[in-house]
Order: C-alpha cells, then structure tokens, then sequence
C-alpha cells in the first residue's frame, strides 16, 4: 500500500483540506496553563515547577535531554505563576533520523527528530519528537516557520458557520469581537466549573488583546478562576493587585470574595 | 526486574515528554473528537496517566505509539461518556483572524479545517485513529499498526477506508462551498 505518495497526489486544494488539519496545534499558553494544572495534581510535579523557576525554566532542566531543542520562551504572565514555560521550536532545529523504511514517509515533513541524548537519558525518555507531518515540502517549511517561538501557533479553526460574516469586520472591530466573545466564553465555562478552561481563554486573550476594554472584567475572571481552582494564594495576590490598580471598580466585590 | 527510579531522572523525563509532546497530545485528542472546552482536562489526565506509567515505559517502545494508545483510550472513554466533541467553537476561528489580520485568508483557512473535521467525523473511530497516525502524524505502517495494537492488514485496510471517506467528505463539502460563500457574501 502506498503510504507515501497519497497526500502527494491528491488535487492540490483536497491537500490544503489536510493540510490544515495537520497544522492544527494547541493554543499559545496551553501547554503553561495544562503544566501549571498538573502541579496542582501532582505532587513532584509542582516541586519541579517551583524548582524550575527558580533556575531558569524548564529550559535548564531539560538541557541534559533535549538536545537540539531549541526553546522559546512564551509569556504566560498570572496564568502559569509558578514557573515560566517554555515551546519548542520543532521542526527546524530537530535534526533528521534516518530511518531506511519503505513505510515511511520520507517527504512529508516528518523527517525532524531530534537527536537520541545516549547515554544521559534517563530510561523513559522519548527518543523521538512528534513532528507532525506535512503533505508537501513546502507546507511543511511554513509550518516550521509558523512553530518559531516568535510567530503565532497555529490555532484550531472550527468550522465556517462561526464565522459567517456578511462583510469582513475591520481588525478593530475583530479585536473588540473577540474579547467580547472570549471573556462571554470564560463567563460561561466558570459557571461550569471548568476554571482550567477559564484560565486558558484569558491566557490566551491576553496574547490577543493584551490592551482591551475588558481587562478588568479578564481579571476579575481570573480571579475566581484561580479561586475556583483552589489556588487561593495567587488568587489573593491577583486579587490585591486588582485592587491597587483599579480601586474605584464595579467588580471589586467579587474581587475581594478571594481576599477572605 | 529493573525498579521504578524515581527522583529527579524521572521527573526529567517526564518534563522532556511534556515538552516535546503535548502539542501532538493535544493535536491527537483533538482529531479523535475531545471536545474543545474539554483538551485541557483530557490532556492533563493523559499525563498524568504518562506520569503514573513512565517508569515501565518501555525504551524500545516509540514514545509517540505509546502516547497514542493513552490519547486513543482517553478520546473512547470521552466519546462513551457522550462528550463527543459535537459543536463547533468560534472563539478560535475569531482569534486567528484577528492574529492574521486577513479575513478572506482566514475564512479559506476555516473552510479547510471545517471540511477537514468534516471529514474525519465521516470516519468511524478506528479508520479516524488510523488516518490520524498515518497521514496527520507520519506514521509508519508497523508503527502505527502498534499504536492501533492491530495486525499490519488492519492498518492498512482502516487506513483505505479513512482515505475514502476522507476524499469522499472533503469532495462534498468542496461542491458545497460555492453555496456557503455566496450565503456569506464573498467573493471569488
């Protein structure tokens, strides 16, 4: 069966189609906002994350490990808190394996893997990197420039119908859309329950808007998210914050719950 | 018998792991239906299964096929529990925009993906699993044949059918494009 040369042959917008599926990756700030969560699970993992702000990220435990991955470093302001987080930049600085394989697909891209640490890797190490394929080289070149710390992730896009507009809004007005929407969102997912949820929308707000109309409306879902979440320590802290900075606000009472 | 390390060895692999693998965690649940609002909850809890499991990790084992088969189990128990991903979110399609500053691109871009996730809920969960690792993420047919835990034949027969019903889905929505954009008003 030819497994190498299907997504090659198809017609090219059937490619695009599959293309975007494959460049789907996770939000900016949702791998912090995940790890900060896990923290709060596990035990040696929320040492690890105090222990690794304190020494410089993740990036310094991982140097022994990761060789050849190379990290960006992703604001995450009051989301993470307890440890900055660092993103791989993938695809272009892993170094290829060859792996001489009728099955594998050579030209989609999926050639980066870094390389195996030897003798310092722990038993239950990786010894390959996920990089996603790509149908064409091409793509796959743009994707690795997309997975560089300084441009975007690419984000999920969910179907057309969310977006059917009759006339393309300006970028002020997409601005205003968003925030709108996503603090509306994070509303909703907080009366859900789901705090984790509420934290990345706004982590992920703040990278989109990070001077909207709404900031005091975000922190003040931050807050009871954090809450919510039982981290009442950077609750409280975000709470004090929030009342230096916006004294006089109308939110103030939902604000202070976390300072009791 | 070799004994569980634990201490700080372990604690960097798993750290490593993370790094390395949660956008293709994410990706992977994703693609097999986890519902938006629920990857985050669904990814930590695969890692923390990655966690509980990394010391009888086996090294031989390709970590990717390991990670699959826990996201695979994860996105079946979600689907089981009803929270197949049923609904579509437009937060994500709006931040894009906004990152891209280019609408018309943005909205191709949607119609892609929207034809795209079409396209895999056409499929049945194994033919998606299959076309995922084959053709989202590269895998080999013996790798994925492992993460599929299937004889290679089955790979490879689920992976004909996902392609089928993958040309078949996205040869549809292409036909219904042109009706979608003159609703919406655009151009071209």
């Amino acid at each position: 069966m030819d497994t190498k040369n299907w997504a090659k042959q198809l017609p090219e917008d059937v490619r695009g189609v599959l293309e975007a599926g494959i460049q789907v990756s996770s939000p900016a700030g949702a791998k912090g906002a995940a790890w900060s969560a896990l923290a709060a699970k596990l035990p040696v993992v929320a040492g690890a994350g105090v222990a690794a702000s304190a020494s410089g990220g993740v990036l310094a435990l991982l140097k022994p490990f990761a060789v050849g991955l190379a990290l960006g470093v992703v604001a995450t302001t009051t989301v993470v808190g307890v440890q900055s987080f660092t993103r791989p930049a993938e695809p272009t600085t892993l170094t290829s394996r060859p792996k001489p394989s009728i099955e594998q697909p050579v030209a989609r891209g999926r050639s980066q893997q870094p390389v195996s640490p030897s003798a310092r890797t722990p038993p239950a190490l990786p010894a390959e990197a996920p990089a996603k394929r790509s149908a064409a080289a091409p793509v796959a070149a743009s994707r690795a420039s997309a997975s560089s710390a300084s441009s975007p992730p690419t984000t999920p896009i969910p179907a057309a119908t969310t977006f059917a507009v009759e006339e393309p809004p300006s970028a002020t007005e997409h601005a205003a859309l968003i925030e709108t929407r996503r603090v509306a969102r994070a509303r909703s997912l907080l009366q859900q329950g789901q705090a984790n949820a509420v934290l990345l929308n706004l982590a992920e707000l703040d990278r989109l808007a990070p001077h909207g109309v709404l900031i005091q409306e975000r922190e003040t879902l931050r807050i009871e998210a954090l809450f919510a979440l039982g981290d009442y320590e950077r609750a409280r802290t975000e709470a004090r914050r929030f009342i230096a900075r916006y004294p006089q606000s109308p939110h103030l009472p939902a604000v202070q719950r976390a300072l009791r | 018998m070799e004994t569980p390390r634990p201490g700080p060895s372990e604690l960097e692999a798993f750290q490593a792991l993370y790094e390395r693998h949660f956008d293709f965690v994410w990706r992977t649940l994703r693609h097999l239906g986890v519902r938006e609002a629920d990857l985050s909850d669904a990814c930590q809890e695969v890692f923390i299964i990655v966690h509980r499991r990394l010391p009888s990790f086996e090294e031989r084992a390709k970590v990717t096929t390991w990670l699959f088969r826990i996201c695979a189990n994860m996105a079946r128990d979600r689907r089981r529990l009803a929270h197949v991903r049923s609904e579509v979110l437009g937060d994500e399609a709006i931040d894009d925009a906004v990152r891209r500053r280019d609408p018309t691109t943005e909205l191709e871009r949607q119609d892609k993906l929207a034809a795209f996730e079409g396209a895999l809920k056409s499929m049945s969960f194994d033919q998606r699993a299959a076309f995922i690792l084959f053709e989202i993420e590269g895998l080999t047919g013996p790798e994925a044949a492992a993460a599929l835990e299937v004889p290679l034949p089955t790979a490879y027969s689920r992976l004909r059918l996902a392609r089928q019903a993958f040309l078949s889905a996205v040869q549809q929505a292409r036909s219904e494009a042109p009706q979608r954009k003159a609703r919406r008003g655009g151009t071209g």
